[in-house]
């Protein structure tokens, strides 16, 4: 799976915040087709990795590479055009607050297609009812639960049908039925309209089920990557240590 | 040790000064907007009904005090040479040139700047900002623009709104309880009040809509830390937008009168 051509490429990214060097010489290939987990622990910059390659975070130096262009040297125009291959999945959904769920989804249809009402109405509908929120198009945001916004934040990220999905944390603060509930619908969104995604995630559980290719950033850089399988047998005390999860071993956790 | 306090008043200027550089560059790149389609007109009379017809009662209230209690002061005072006539247009003339635009721009200051410093705040530290820029949608031209477009129009129709009032209830409580001589009242408002008096009124009133709407939506749009941050920026919103637009109240009135 690994092996096909790779749709966005990280080279040598470095970025500081303030006094904090975040990201130190990323280097991360997303292979096109597949979803990609980036695993590492919260605060580690694996966020900032995601902004940048939908060009919300410019890199203080390196390249982010989508289908053949740098991303990072784009003018406002370019990028815009760029990003219509994307949609993401926020952390907390980012639903706009003021506007209804229907609304919501239909925003990138109103924005970027001369759709008519009545076909904009049926997509909203038909990628609601893909994420298993049939009829919910009235409710507001506030009145939603942490699962259901992840989902109609999901329905209008794949409302334009992105070639690309990103996902920021979509199973953080979920309960462990609605955790699978998600990560099933990232497989059956990835295998049903062949897209790439790339899924930030601590959920170790989940990424074994859903990656076809995991990463792993620690110190800000990815020291591990390849096939599920090939990070289960990695020898790296590093990465066995997350992956088994204990707070003794070359990680310090406190 | 001896060159400390100049070094904090450098630091102090400078970050002044790049902060007034923002808030410049922000509200020119939401001008840039205005001749590039799409244009958004809902977006604009959303914003039209929120900053003005939301805050007649506070403008109305505002206003009618304000000209009952200058009616009261000043007739106190008048009354001691025997110039109670001039109380009318002692207060329209107050009214239009200076109280009505500054106390509207300062209530909607509170109302409106202050909404709008928390709605962006809060749109950007829940990554609302960030999901539009996903989706290819430019902020400034989505949020900010119908703001600031909506109070420079809106403004002026409030300050309408308050003068008239004040002018209103200065003459319930001069001629209605005063008891000063409603012909004499009205004449000497009429004999004195010129129409330059209300319009530079007006024009001031624009220029604090600009102020109080553009300093909102940046310190909105800038926010970050949280609910906290959130907090933060919808305080300094109004502090900087009620400062600035008192500031810009005198350098108006030196150059127009």
């Amino acid at each position: 799976m690994t092996a096909s051509q790779p749709i966005i490429q990280l080279k040598d990214i470095n970025k500081s915040f303030r006094t904090q060097h975040v990201l130190r010489g990323v280097n991360l290939d997303v292979p096109k087709g597949c979803t990609t987990v980036i695993i590492g622990r919260s605060g580690g910059g694996k966020s900032v990795i995601l902004k940048h390659m939908i060009g919300l975070i410019k890199p203080d130096s390196g390249q982010v590479i989508v289908a053949g262009d740098d991303i990072s040297q784009m003018d406002d125009r370019q990028l815009n055009k760029a990003r219509r291959r994307f949609g993401m999945l926020f952390q907390d959904a980012a639903l706009f607050d003021s506007m209804n769920v229907f609304e919501n989804v239909a925003f990138p249809l109103r924005e970027h297609t001369k759709l008519s009402r009545a076909e904009i109405a049926d997509i909203v509908a038909e990628k609601l009812a893909q994420v298993g929120l049939p009829g919910v198009e009235k409710k507001i945001p506030s009145e939603l639960s942490g699962g259901m916004r992840k989902r109609v934040g999901l329905a209008r990220a794949i409302a334009l049908e992105p070639e690309i999905i990103l996902y920021d944390e979509p199973t953080t603060g979920l309960d462990p039925l609605m955790t699978d509930a998600i990560n099933r619908l990232i497989a059956d969104t990835q295998e049903r309209l062949g897209i790439t995604s790339v899924v930030i995630s601590h959920d170790i559980e989940g990424a074994f089920k859903i990656a076809h290719k995991i990463s792993m950033l620690y110190e800000g850089k990815i020291i591990a990557g390849g096939t599920p399988d090939e990070i289960r047998n990695c020898d790296d005390p590093v990465v066995q240590q997350f992956l088994t999860g204990r707070a003794e071993g070359p990680i310090h956790v406190l | 040790m001896l060159t400390r306090p100049f070094e904090i008043i450098g630091r102090k200027t400078m970050s002044s000064l790049s902060e007034a550089g923002e808030i410049i560059l922000l509200l020119f790149q939401a001008l840039l907007w205005l001749i590039r389609p799409p244009w958004r007109p809902r977006l604009l009379f959303k914003q039209m009904e929120f900053v003005g017809n939301k805050s007649i009662n506070v403008v109305v209230l505002t206003g009618a005090f304000t000209g009952g209690v200058f009616a009261l002061q000043s007739y106190h005072g008048f009354s001691l040479f025997g110039a109670e006539s001039l109380v009318g247009s002692t207060v329209a003339l107050a009214l239009t040139r200076e109280l009505g635009p500054v106390l509207t721009s300062l209530m909607v200051t509170g109302r409106a700047g202050s909404a709008m410093a928390a709605e962006l705040g809060t749109m950007r530290v829940t990554e609302q900002i960030d999901a539009m820029y996903v989706m290819a949608v430019n902020p400034i031209q989505y949020l900010i623009l119908p703001r600031v477009i909506a109070a420079v129009i809106m403004l002026p129709i409030l300050t309408v709104v308050a003068d008239f009032v004040g002018i209103v209830g200065s003459y319930i409580v001069g001629v209605g309880i005063l008891g000063i001589d409603e012909g004499i009242f009205t004449a000497k408002i009429l004999e004195y009040l010129e129409f330059n008096d209300i319009g530079m009124g007006l024009i001031k009133a624009g220029v604090f809509g600009l102020i109080l709407s553009i300093v909102g939506c940046y310190k909105g749009f800038y926010t970050y830390g949280g609910a906290e941050g959130v907090g933060r920026a919808t305080t300094q919103a109004v502090v900087m937008a009620s400062v600035m637009i008192l500031a810009a109240d005198y350098v108006l009135t030196a150059i127009m009168f």
